[in-house]
């Protein structure tokens, strides 16, 4: 890795196979990928998608000598090609699609062909390239010697791909007689490759990486050939970073269907504890990292351990709360205070530290590789990201950085917070129909939101103080709704609020949210968090996105009293 | 006085009114177009209003689409007069405009020259917000070059004063690497230094100085840092700095046709962006 740090973040897109390698933890959505399904793989900027994969590629695993059970072939439509928008210029629709389908197979079949030809004497015998060449010239035209009919081959296409984009560049509006499709291209490929013996078994998935990218024509073209459902030879792994931003329906305008026609796979992590899931793999990726990068020992409690002064107070705090000598649970048996103790123990802390209103900061407390794997809300680029810069701080101390120290952690970790809090401002700047009202009712949306947090933290008869995520009630029949849908789309495009799908109140299904939990170490408030979440009405989220701090905290009394929280 | 065929893009700015009375005290006007975005319409009526003429066309543009601009312009030249030579004051004219018009001029082979008047002063140099609500960057329509799968990306930014749109790029189009040209035209070396601190995120970069207002110097830095790239990566240009840079890109883009050249929009822009005019033009044959 570049720059000799370890936590170096770089779009898989731009990491070598190599790096890949080293650096990829595998989990079991490795083994669904490998599957003959299709599946679309859904997430946010920097949750692993590409990296998933990439490391799921053909090349990849050639090296790791296995078996070639999934041919996985990786296209990234992140490249300027797929950015092309000159098709449009045609007037016909039927033209325009088959153009754009054209540029489409040709990106696949050219990234088949270099990745098989890439290697084809370790995997072909002489009489594997005999039948694939006779193969090519019975279906194309094309007359190659065995040995070099793959990369001759791959050669043409990719003169193609240039003489199209030429093409476009230069007279958009013919239409392009030439045009290849999925069934003229792909289909007599792959086909002919199978009639090799390594292949005879082989099934052959394309790994559509950033798939949104693609045009409409392109979304439709691809949504039609996952609805054939024929996956014995052929499947696709389609990742994209939201379903609104994907046709999921053909080119005679039906649905394709979830669970019907494609697999869903949602990478958000679940985000609550240390035997969370996400946790686990966090500790991995960032020793995984140390590891690669020389660092003797790798322990991630150890490289960014905890301060310990704030470890004993908490220790203390611990003593005293299975004692019953805080009033959280002081009328609970010794035992049961026991079995709460990770959930309160942070949580009285950092209630002592609100309560006493000459005290800074509870800085100690942002230390400690818990605290960094649930600031990261579940995305591992917000993992690799505080780590990078923290280690630059290190740095700047000393070349040789064994660990991070406390220090360096909370005051990283402070000005993070700070950071996202004033991006806010920006999103006018930043992001298309964003004013500036809107930016400022999601600024007061969450000011607000941290107040509910902070009662949460204060009051010691309320229970679950740990919770950072809130669904909405009743959304679908507010007439506040489009304002409230509005800031929340916002605040998801700018990572600022996560989402995932969860249990609601009545047993079915809702959108849990997620503030991104680097807003509240500046607010005095702790990052981590557990399983939960506070419903809240749609008429109250209106109030948190429209009324001052000092009138909600107010509000906030008045409910109280009234009762009329409804968690 | 020369006979000549005018282009320019009508604007609110004073630079728009005050270049066109300078441009018609030098020179007779045989022709004229005038274009303008109708999102703006009602900001720069009252300037259309003041240099409406019989010689002029005033041209109505989509400013939210490309395809529908382009088919108008495609159609406007189609039947553009050549008695002669044109002069295209670029001076108010939005990038994507510019790109476009200057490209149905070269492919109508119509000889112009291009001129540019800067103004007096710049909201961006007091650090003051100029443009809000942006658009995802785009590919110029025909200028989007001739991309290798096999190559990597390489970004070329000429900046301008909001730093942001840099990230909104580099955010957007992922690249490999960046080459990053800070304009250094009036600028101490601690300002420059400190400009070069503002992309401390982007962690793949090269940053080279350029000065826009110096005649050649953007081509030459082109030549130097960019050319030798070519084989390497498949290259996005961009200039969010003065317009003459994006002239020159544009001249890059046509020389060297497989490098795809980009632009940002904004749906708002400070009503007072730019202060009045310097009547000391630039001018590109």
């Amino acid at each position: 890795m570049s720059h000799n740090n370890p936590f170096i973040h770089e779009a898989a897109t731009n990491l070598s196979e190599e790096t890949i390698l080293s650096v990829f933890i595998d989990n079991e959505h490795s083994r669904l990928i490998k599957t003959q399904k299709n599946i679309f793989i859904l997430g946010y900027r920097g949750s692993g998608k590409s990296m998933l994969l990439k490391y799921n590629s053909f090349l990849l695993h050639v090296k790791e000598n296995e078996l070639f059970n999934n041919i996985g072939i990786y296209i990234s439509c992140q490249t300027p090609l797929f950015h092309k928008k000159e098709y449009e210029l045609i007037d016909d629709p039927f033209k325009a699609s088959i153009l754009s389908e054209h540029i489409l197979v040709l990106s696949m079949a050219t990234e088949l062909l270099k990745s098989i030809s890439a290697i084809q004497d370790e995997i072909f015998d002489k009489k594997d390239l005999e039948i694939i060449a006779s193969e090519i010239e019975f279906y194309f035209d094309m007359n190659f010697t065995e040995d070099q009919c793959l990369k001759e081959f791959y050669k043409i296409l990719k003169k193609e791909l240039y003489k199209t984009q030429e093409k476009l560049n230069s007279a958009p509006e013919q239409f392009y007689t030439n045009a290849k499709t999925y069934s003229s291209l792909i289909v007599p490929l792959i086909e002919i490759l199978k009639e090799a013996n390594s292949f005879k078994e082989s099934h052959f998935m394309f790994m559509i990486d950033d798939a949104q990218m693609l045009s409409e024509y392109q979304q439709i073209a691809l949504s039609s050939w996952i609805s054939y459902r024929d996956t014995k030879n052929i499947s696709f792994k389609v990742a994209i970073t939201s379903k609104s931003e994907f046709k999921f329906y053909t080119n005679s305008e039906d649905p394709i269907l979830e669970n019907h026609d494609y697999a869903l796979l949602d990478l958000e992590k679940d985000m609550f504890n240390e035997s969370s899931s996400f946790s686990e793999f966090a500790k991995k990726v960032l020793e995984k990292r140390l590891e690669i990068s020389g660092i003797k020992d790798n322990n991630v409690n150890k490289y960014f351990p905890i301060d310990e002064k704030f470890n004993k107070q908490l220790e203390e705090i611990e003593k005293h709360f299975i004692e019953g000598k805080f009033p959280e649970l002081s009328n609970k048996t010794e035992a049961q205070r026991k079995s709460k103790l990770s959930k309160y123990s942070r949580a009285i802390y950092f209630r002592l530290n609100n309560e006493n209103a000459k005290a800074n900061l509870p800085t100690t407390a942002y230390t400690g590789f818990r605290v960094l794997s649930n600031l990261s809300t579940g995305v591992v680029r917000n993992l690799l990201l505080p780590c990078y810069k923290m280690y630059e701080r290190e740095r700047e101390k000393s070349s040789e950085v064994k660990f991070i120290s406390s220090k360096v952690q909370y005051e990283s970790i402070k000005s993070s917070s700070q950071d996202i809090w004033d991006s806010i401002d920006s999103l006018p700047t930043q992001q298309k129909n964003c004013t500036e009202e809107d930016a400022k009712q999601l600024k007061l949306f969450l000011e607000n939101f941290s107040l509910r947090l902070k009662e949460k933290l204060i009051n010691p008869k309320s229970t679950e103080k740990q919770i950072l995520s809130f669904t909405i009630e009743d959304l679908e029949d507010s007439d506040k709704q489009n304002e409230i849908k509005n800031m929340l789309n916002m605040a998801i495009r700018a990572s600022l609020i996560y989402t995932r799908t969860g249990p609601d109140k009545s047993g079915g299904r809702t959108t849990w949210y997620t503030p991104n939990r680097l807003f509240w170490p500046i607010r005095g408030l702790d990052p981590v968090g557990q399983n939960g979440r506070m419903n809240i009405k749609s008429d109250e989220i209106y109030q948190m996105m429209t009324k001052s701090s000092k009138t909600y905290e107010s509000l906030i009394k008045h409910y109280q009293q009234k009762g009329l929280f409804d968690e | 006085m020369n006979k000549i065929n005018y282009i320019s893009f009508a604007s609110w700015e004073d630079r728009f009114r005050k270049s066109f009375i300078e441009d018609n005290k030098y020179n007779i006007i045989n022709k004229g177009y005038i274009f303008y975005f109708d999102s703006f319409l009602v900001r720069t009526q009252d300037n259309i209003t003041n240099v409406q003429a019989d010689f002029i066309d005033i041209v109505e543009l989509s400013f939210d689409d490309a395809i529908k601009s382009w088919k108008i312009l495609k159609s406007t030249f189609l039947n553009i007069d050549r008695s002669y030579k044109y002069v295209v004051n670029i001076s108010t004219m939005p990038r994507n405009a510019m790109f476009m018009i200057l490209h149905f001029l070269d492919n109508s082979n119509i000889d112009y020259e291009i001129i540019y008047y800067n103004a007096k002063s710049h909201g961006g140099e007091h650090n003051k917000v100029i443009t809000r609500n942006p658009l995802e960057p785009k590919l110029v329509l025909q200028h989007s070059g001739v991309s290798d799968i096999d190559k990597k990306t390489l970004l070329v930014v000429l900046v301008g004063y909001d730093i942001k749109r840099v990230y909104q790029l580099f955010n957007y189009f992922e690249p490999y690497n960046v080459i990053l040209g800070i304009e250094t035209n009036n600028k101490t070396d601690s300002l420059l230094l400190e400009e070069e601190k503002k992309f401390h995120d982007i962690h793949t970069k090269e940053i080279v100085q350029i000065n826009s207002f110096e005649k050649e110097n953007i081509s030459q830095v082109l030549e130097k840092y960019v050319t030798p790239q070519l084989q390497k990566y498949n290259i996005i240009l961009c200039s969010l700095g003065p317009k003459l840079s994006a002239v020159e890109l544009y001249k890059y883009n046509v020389k060297y046709p497989e490098t795809a050249l980009a632009y940002v929009s904004s749906k708002d822009y400070d009503e007072n962006y730019s202060t009045d005019i310097n009547l000391e033009k630039y001018t590109i044959s």
